[in-house]
């Protein structure tokens, strides 16, 4: 459990920063829960870009030192790390990141970029760290003006130098060899004589002077990264230009596509690819889309995968595990229009469709209670709807879940299957469980809902119970749209006990339902009433109005005209 | 030895003594060395210079200065002395076990062991502060331990510091600097350092002390270092990315530096050298991936674009690790059922890589269609080539006619350069042109005999400057060799003709180095 910081004992600075960061953080939360256009986000990166502002005017820049137990100013620990995966100390350490500063007129523009980085989801986890899909390397990308970080670098000029741990050391040994070899230490190395010229500062003199004379030279802008952008621009740039149009053609650029391509050519040489490294690619390859909320790209690449069974089986094992589906779910949950969440929801529930039924249903069971966005929730309800007989057991025990909204929504779903699907036995089975348990009262609850049972009870409670005579005439009202058998008894019971203390007219409606649900065996009932004598010590008294009513409806129901004297 | 001022390790060092080990055993150990996954626990092993010293450090300097504070209180063969020395000579000996060396350096008001960096009290003294303070008193600004330690050797060290007589810091230093070597015999060895030496190795964050063509060095060599572990994990059957994380650090800083025209000289310098014959192919790729990465930043690409394709191009020839290559029976070329073979294993390591995301793709494409211009490999269903893969087809082409192969002797860079061009050639014009404008017409690594008959080797080609190449002359006129090794700008006009590269010895090879 974290330890709550005590912050009375810090100095002006380190409070600010600490407001700065924990700003900054909530950002982060906000960026991983929302649509990024979400006032919510919104908010929270002008808030924290505020505090920066002001930080910045009294402190000047906002220089972090990035540890493990969390983010210190000047020695002071303000920020302690809280096993969140939105604590900075948590995303920025693993990465190497040791120094994080921020300048003081920071625009929020690139802090906003900075909140995305962060909250960005990498999927494969820190034991498998790769190139170019990575925290790290995304900052570096984004190539910041007002923020810079600095890295822990094992293999620096200083770290080499100083030597290494053992699993380093043969490349550090190879490092000074070669850099021993090629004159790398100033030495001259194996061959030395350097002339005495110092051939950086020559280079660096005659580049200067030709840079000078390039500047209006249209001719040597081809040689010149400085001005690749304005050489595009001539008329000697047009073969350049054509160069990089074949870039963007989608069909070019498409390298996701195309290396899937690739994969299954190199798939048709079992010989030489192993099977195991295929899958393991084109899983991390889907992930790694999914993982910046490319759904329809990850959709792609797992419906050209190749036949082998096995390597289908093991890529949408790992596709259909939780961490992956929580992608699926981020990148459903941050569709911005409704015209994207309707293309996204389509597109998530294709995506199931190329995953193993079972993986998927498993999956989705295992997350399921934690997704918080009513849209995430309703795809994967369509992905469990449609793969019920693949997982049923493991979709009933969601009934269980401590969150009475989840057993709910699974029991609707599984009541929504039809009376006749395996789905529905197995809620009416959990609704007449043994004992009283929430998840069968739920599903009781559920079940009652979808057979009209439920609004019936209610109704009947206003007959049996209210003090309010319009209210027992309208219900009674609705109850004779639909007389159900099951009335009988508890209408019967009324009219034995409390129905005489009753009007006329309401007394009429009950026994009109009493026979109108009971058939002939409200003849009993009937007779009955009919014949009750209630008057001092059992004189006759005259029929009451119960009585009068009762013959009515006995009369009624003798000349085949039930419920209706 | 030791008592060396100023600085840093010299060319007596041990690592460039003796002979090379052999490379495959030694990165084949670092292979094998590597987890599978990544050692997320680094905060205890030795780092740069922006970690927070461990409990070890601390133990470390805090005995240390016990020692030095006792060794003027008491005589030396004291008791307490003793005591204090045996545990700061244990505490040597544990980091001594782990590194080569042990680097305490004093600067920004912090000591740093081996750049983990110990900050002293905000108020109050503290031994931080005694230890600041003794190496400030010998006008010292750090000590290097190395080799093996004991308490006699350290008492050596103290008799000298006692001995000194000067009485102002430098004076101090210079009379430490004599006396050390004396005093100290090997296994111990200790290097002092000067508080400028000192402020720039605690400055150096990463390369900051390096002229620029030794960060070129640094940089070649730790990429080929880490190419050449990653051929040798393939031939293991492992995943050619066990030090990725190393390998996006160096390929970020490499072309964060590559914005400098002369680093990016100096390094395109580098790749016209020979291949190592041990690992020839690591080094091709590593040649071919920083001339993929000068060329692509004349197309004004993004530096995370120039990073994935310069990891592809890297790696363009994993298969090779596997398959090399085989001679046609005719000799002329080579086997086209042998390449094809190498470049399916080059898509099986790739795909063994954990590169998935943009770099990882472009891995697998570019090992599938570097070669495809120029072989008649089996590619039914795919695509024609993707624009980096021609790139990186054609800079390899260049490096292989520059380094030679089984079936064809290396070739003038010139030439090679030119071959790319010629008519008939398979390669995309504007490709070939694009590495005309980077490496001039006379590129890196020619050899040329000049009008007046001497030799020189071209150190840049001149793209930049209109094509006026910088050249290293080597032999005079006379063909006797030029000692002073002048360096001139080059009048195209003044070339006779290329030299023969059968007649370029290794010795004049080396002339593109600074």
């Amino acid at each position: 459990m974290a330890r709550k910081l005590d912050d009375s004992k810090l100095s002006a600075k380190a409070k600010h920063a600490g407001a700065v960061l924990n700003e900054l953080q909530k950002a982060i939360r906000f960026f991983r829960l929302y649509p990024h256009e979400h006032p919510f986000c919104v908010q929270s990166t002008a808030d924290s870009h505020a505090r920066l502002l002001g930080f910045g005017e009294r402190f000047g820049a906002l220089e972090l030192q990035i540890q493990r137990e969390g983010v210190f100013v000047d020695d002071e620990l303000v920020l302690r790390e809280s096993e969140q995966s939105t604590d900075l100390s948590q995303l920025l350490h693993p990465e190497g990141v040791r120094e994080l500063s921020i300048e003081a007129g920071c625009p929020l523009e690139e802090l906003r970029d900075m909140v995305t980085i962060l909250s960005a989801h990498y999927p494969e986890g820190q034991e498998e760290v790769s190139f170019a899909a990575d925290l790290l390397t995304s900052l570096w990308r984004r190539d910041f003006a007002s923020i810079e970080y600095k890295i822990q670098d094992q293999l620096s000029p200083t770290a080499v130098q100083a030597g290494q741990d053992e699993a380093l050391a043969p490349i550090v040994q190879r490092i000074e060899e070669v850099v021993g070899e090629l004159g790398g230490r100033g030495d001259g190395g194996d061959d030395p004589g350097g002339g005495g010229l110092d051939i950086d500062a020559f280079l660096a003199e005659v580049d200067e002077r030709a840079l000078a004379q390039a500047l209006d030279d249209k001719a040597t802008w081809a040689t010149m990264p400085e001005r690749a952008e304005d050489y595009l621009h001539t008329p000697q740039g047009a073969g350049r230009q054509a160069l990089l149009g074949r870039l963007r053609d989608p069909l070019q650029g498409d390298t996701l596509g195309r290396a899937a391509d690739v994969v299954a050519w190199g798939s048709a040489r079992p010989d030489l690819v192993a099977r195991e490294d295929v899958a393991r690619f084109l899983a991390g390859s889907t992930l790694a889309v999914l993982g910046k909320g490319d759904l329809q790209a990850a959709a792609g690449l797992l419906e050209r995968l190749p036949d082998d069974p096995d390597v289908r089986g093991a890529v949408t094992q790992r596709v259909a595990a939780p961490e992956a589906l929580q992608l699926v779910v981020q990148a459903v949950s941050v569709a911005r229009t409704p015209a994207d969440q309707a293309a996204v929801e389509a597109t998530a529930l294709g995506l199931f469709e190329r995953l193993e039924p079972a993986a998927a249903v498993q999956g989705v069971v295992s997350i399921y209670p934690g997704v918080e966005s009513p849209r995430a929730r309703r795809v994967l309800q369509g992905v469990l709807g449609s793969r019920l007989e693949a997982g049923l057991p493991a979709v009933t025990s969601l009934l269980e879940a401590p969150d009475e909204r989840v057993a709910r929504e699974i029991s609707r779903l599984l009541a929504g299957a039809g009376r006749d699907s395996a789905a529905w036995r197995a809620l009416q089975s959990a609704a007449h469980a043994q004992g009283s348990s929430r998840s069968a009262t739920i599903a009781r609850d559920v079940l009652d809902e979808l057979t009209g049972e439920k609004g019936l009870r209610e109704r009947l409670a206003v007959v049996l119970e209210s003090p309010d005579r319009d209210a027992r005439l309208a219900a009674l009202e609705q109850l004779g749209r639909s007389p159900r058998p099951s009335l009988f008894d508890p209408l019967a019971r009324l009219a034995h006990g409390d129905l005489s203390r009753r009007d006329a007219e309401e007394v009429d409606r009950v026994l009109g339902l009493l026979v109108a649900a009971g058939g002939l065996r409200a003849v009993r009932t009937l007779n009955d009433l009919a014949d009750r004598r209630t008057g001092l010590l059992g004189a006759w008294s005259g029929p009451t109005p119960l009585q009068q009513a009762a013959r009515r409806h006995l009369e009624a129901l003798k000349q085949g005209r039930g419920g209706a004297p | 030895m030791s008592g060396r001022h100023p600085g840093p390790r010299g060319p007596d060092d041990e690592a460039t003594a003796g002979p090379p080990p052999a490379l495959d055993e030694a990165l084949a150990r670092a292979v094998e060395g590597a987890e599978e996954g990544f050692d997320l626990e680094e905060e205890e092993a030795d780092a740069g210079p922006y970690q927070r010293a461990g409990r070890a450090e601390r133990k470390l300097v805090s005995t240390l200065t016990s020692v030095l504070k006792v060794s003027r209180l008491h005589r030396l063969d004291n008791v307490v002395l003793s005591e204090v020395l045996a545990e700061f000579t244990a505490a040597l000996g544990q980091h001594l076990a782990r590194r080569r060396q042990v680097i305490v350096l004093v600067g920004e008001n912090r000591v740093f062991v081996n750049g983990a960096a110990i900050k002293g009290k905000r108020q109050g003294h503290s031994w931080v502060q005694d230890f600041v303070e003794f190496l400030a008193r010998f006008g010292l600004g750090g000590l290097g331990f190395r080799g093996a330690w004991t308490p006699e050797q350290v008492r050596a060290w103290l008799e000298a510091t006692l001995a000194v007589q000067a009485r102002d810091p430098q004076g101090r230093l210079e009379e430490l600097c004599r006396l050390v070597p004396g005093a100290i015999h090997p296994p111990a060895e200790l290097d002092l350092y000067g508080p400028e030496d000192a402020a720039r190795l605690v400055a150096s964050a990463d390369d900051a002390h390096l002229t620029t063509s030794q960060k070129a060095v640094f940089y070649f060599a730790r990429l080929l270092a880490l190419v050449e572990g990653s051929h040798v994990a393939v031939r293991a059957g492992r995943s050619p990315d066990f030090h990725v994380r190393h390998v996006r650090t160096t390929l970020m800083k490499t072309i964060e530096n590559l914005q400098s025209s002369v680093f990016q000289s100096r390094l395109l310098a580098l790749t016209a050298l020979p291949v190592d014959p041990r690992e020839p192919y690591a080094g091709e790729g590593v040649r071919v991936g920083l001339l993929a990465a000068a060329a692509l930043r004349l197309l004004g690409l993004s530096r995370g674009t120039i990073a994935d394709v310069t990891f592809a191009a890297l790696y363009h020839n994993l298969g090779r690790a596997l398959v090399p290559p085989a001679p046609r029976l005719d000799g002329e070329g080579e086997e086209e059922e042998v390449a094809a073979q190498a470049v399916v294993a080059g898509v099986a390591a790739g795909l063994r890589g954990r590169g998935y995301g943009e770099a990882g793709l472009l891995r697998v494409i570019v090992a599938q269609e570097h070669r495809r211009a120029e072989l008649r490999l089996g590619a039914a269903g795919l695509r024609a080539p993707h624009v980096h893969s021609d790139l990186v087809g054609a800079v390899a082409a260049l490096v292989r006619a520059e380094q030679g192969t089984p079936w064809s002797p290396p070739r003038s860079p010139r030439a090679a350069l030119a071959a790319l061009a010629a008519p008939g050639a398979p390669w995309d014009p504007e490709v070939a042109r694009l590495l005309r404008d980077l490496l001039g017409a006379l590129p890196r690594g020619s050899w040329v005999r000049l009008r007046d008959g001497s030799v020189a080797c071209v150190i840049d080609g001149g793209a930049r400057r209109g094509g006026l190449p910088i050249a290293r002359r080597v032999a005079g006129p006379g063909g006797a060799p030029d000692g002073r090794r002048t360096v001139l700008e080059l009048d195209p006009a003044d070339v006779a003709g290329d030299v023969d590269p059968q007649a370029v010895t290794p010795a004049w090879r080396r002339g593109v180095l600074a």
